[in-house]
């Protein structure tokens, strides 16, 4: 990791019709290198905030540096917007909304495309992609044949093609069966050791602790970072997980007792190691 | 067996559609004679056949025309079942709304019906030239639709110079009729799982238009996220699209034949006449 910063948001406040409070007065500032995940319960504004980093929302208030350039205006800014975009990928929580084109090959040179880059480029980026992320086969499809896994990795694609420095991702393991989201946490860690900095908004716990290198969590209701630090201190701070509605209390068994108490679901990985 | 409730016939429509979709899709992809052929090629050639198939009047070429392109259709793998359902299903309809001028058309007596109407020579071919042109147009018409994948027809109308705003949004339109098709899948299915005794009519009316808002909401919502996607990956209100590939040897070769061949049986129909 290293200390170059990537984005920096001063007091970002944003409000939807100007009466649903999504961010309220956000301070935050993330270096290049990081595997940062935002964790907050639905609703907290986390989604929103990866829109504000990615220049598609304007805030309401506050000011949000990117690369050291004020990207505040981004939204009304088709120009700031294209250049934060070149450096700044979205994969958004829905991958139906990214999957626009006929076929999966036209989906993945959407973005080259729009970058102006000549067409073997494009063709030779799409291939390289879509085989590094073992989907080559699917090249030729049209999105509604894809499963929910594949039009996952397919939405990934569409934003790695085009060789961004920040990746931000909504939510990217939601809807996923288990061999699916196993190959795709994989992926996002190969791709941080490679020096890409993850932005990631999650409320999956298993997601903070094989994927983190800092957690900001996000308060229900304060719709601000009510606490940050690295993964090990968050999740084992059982209060603030809780308050924060990210874990849960409810009658379980064990053996012949049934109780209850706050928990989530890691016993999985609780095991010893020669 | 009960009689089917609207949710039912809808749910199963909204089944066939995607099923016939995809079942299209992957005769589009089998490695068959048509399939191999440019889309370009096979839009100029088959659009050729089905304008001359309109303008033939000897039903010897009619029937060359036709078994031409059913032996096309055969190479492409298209299944003998498929071809059937498609071409008895408009021509005989045809046939239905032609059949008065089997007898409203003057001409030569050839069968005596009661109450003195009678069946004439020139009604009889009037109604097979009728039924042979729409059965040819339709033959061509399935050999373009079945043997080109979607997109490959959406790149093929960039070359005849339809505007690329038209064609992206046509595809764009495409590509979430499948999104809306499965939110509607789930909201009947849900509806469906909830409801023990029939609805009155005027609740499923009622049930209805509160089902279209939230199709029309879930649009709205979704086409403006389509757009944000769209910006997040350096779109800047300029479509763009990659450099159409060239022919090759083999595309040349099928549209110069294709071409003479209908050329051909057009030549010989007017010199019947």
């Amino acid at each position: 990791m290293n200390d170059t910063t990537v984005f920096e948001l001063s007091g970002v406040s944003y409000s939807y019709q100007n009466r649903i409070v999504a961010l309220r007065d956000v301070d935050l500032t993330i270096r290049a290198g990081e595997a940062l995940v935002i964790l907050g319960p639905n609703g907290s504004g986390k989604s929103t905030l990866l829109k504000i980093l990615d220049g598609l929302y304007r805030p309401t208030s506050g000011r949000v540096l990117a690369f050291g350039r004020d990207i505040t205006r981004a939204a009304d800014d088709p120009e700031l917007g294209y250049w934060l975009h070149q450096r700044v990928g979205l994969v958004f929580q829905e991958p139906d909304v990214q999957l626009f084109s006929p076929t999966v090959f036209d989906d993945v040179a959407f973005g080259p495309l729009q970058l102006g880059w000549p067409s073997e480029r494009i063709r030779q980026a799409v291939f390289t992609t879509l085989d590094e992320l073992g989907i080559l086969h699917l090249s030729d499809r049209a999105p509604f044949e894809l499963s929910g896994g594949e039009k996952k990795r397919v939405a990934l694609a569409t934003v790695l093609v085009m060789d961004p420095e920040v990746i931000l991702l909504d939510e990217p393991t939601a809807n996923l069966d288990p061999r699916s989201r196993v190959q795709l946490i994989e992926l996002l860690t190969e791709l941080h050791r490679r020096g890409r900095t993850l932005i990631i908004a999650t409320h999956e716990l298993d997601l903070v602790a094989t994927l983190a290198t800092r957690v900001v969590v996000f308060g229900e209701h304060e719709h601000r970072p009510i606490a940050e630090g690295p993964p090990e201190l968050i999740l084992t701070d059982r209060t603030l997980l809780l308050a924060a509605n990210l874990i849960h209390e409810h009658l379980h068994r064990h053996g012949p007792i049934v109780h209850s108490h706050p928990h989530w679901h890691d016993a999985e990985h609780q095991h010893e190691h020669d | 067996m009960s009689r089917r409730g609207f949710v039912e016939r809808t749910l199963l429509d909204l089944a066939e559609i995607i099923e016939r979709t995809v079942y299209a899709e992957q005769l589009a992809r089998r490695p068959g004679l048509l399939q191999r052929i440019d889309p370009r090629v096979k839009v100029v050639v088959l659009s050729f056949a089905i304008l001359v198939a309109a303008s033939l009047r000897s039903w010897p070429t009619q029937v060359a025309l036709l078994g031409l392109l059913g032996a096309l259709l055969l190479a492409s793998r298209i299944p003998i079942v498929v071809l059937i359902q498609l071409l008895l299903g408009l021509p005989l309809v045809t046939l239905l709304v032609a059949a008065p001028a089997l007898v409203l058309v003057p001409g030569p007596e050839l069968v005596r019906l009661p109450f003195g109407a009678s069946v004439t020579t020139t009604g009889v071919w009037s109604v097979l030239t009728l039924f042979l042109r729409v059965t040819t147009s339709i033959a061509a018409a399935t050999a373009l639709v079945l043997t080109t994948r979607w997109a490959d027809l959406l790149r093929a109308l960039r070359t005849f110079r339809v505007p690329l705003l038209f064609v992206l949004v046509f595809a764009m339109t495409y590509r979430y009729v499948f999104v809306l098709i499965e939110l509607l899948q789930d909201l009947l299915l849900a509806r469906r799982s909830r409801v023990l005794t029939p609805m009155p009519n005027g609740e499923q009316r009622r049930w209805l238009s509160s089902t279209l808002g939230v199709l029309f909401q879930r649009s709205l919502r979704t086409s403006e996220q389509v757009y944000l996607a769209m910006v997040a990956r350096g779109y800047r209100g300029e479509p763009r699209t990659l450099r159409t590939p060239t022919l090759a040897e083999t595309d040349w070769l099928a549209l110069s034949l294709g071409s003479a061949v209908i050329a051909a049986l057009w030549l010989v129909d007017l010199a019947r006449l």
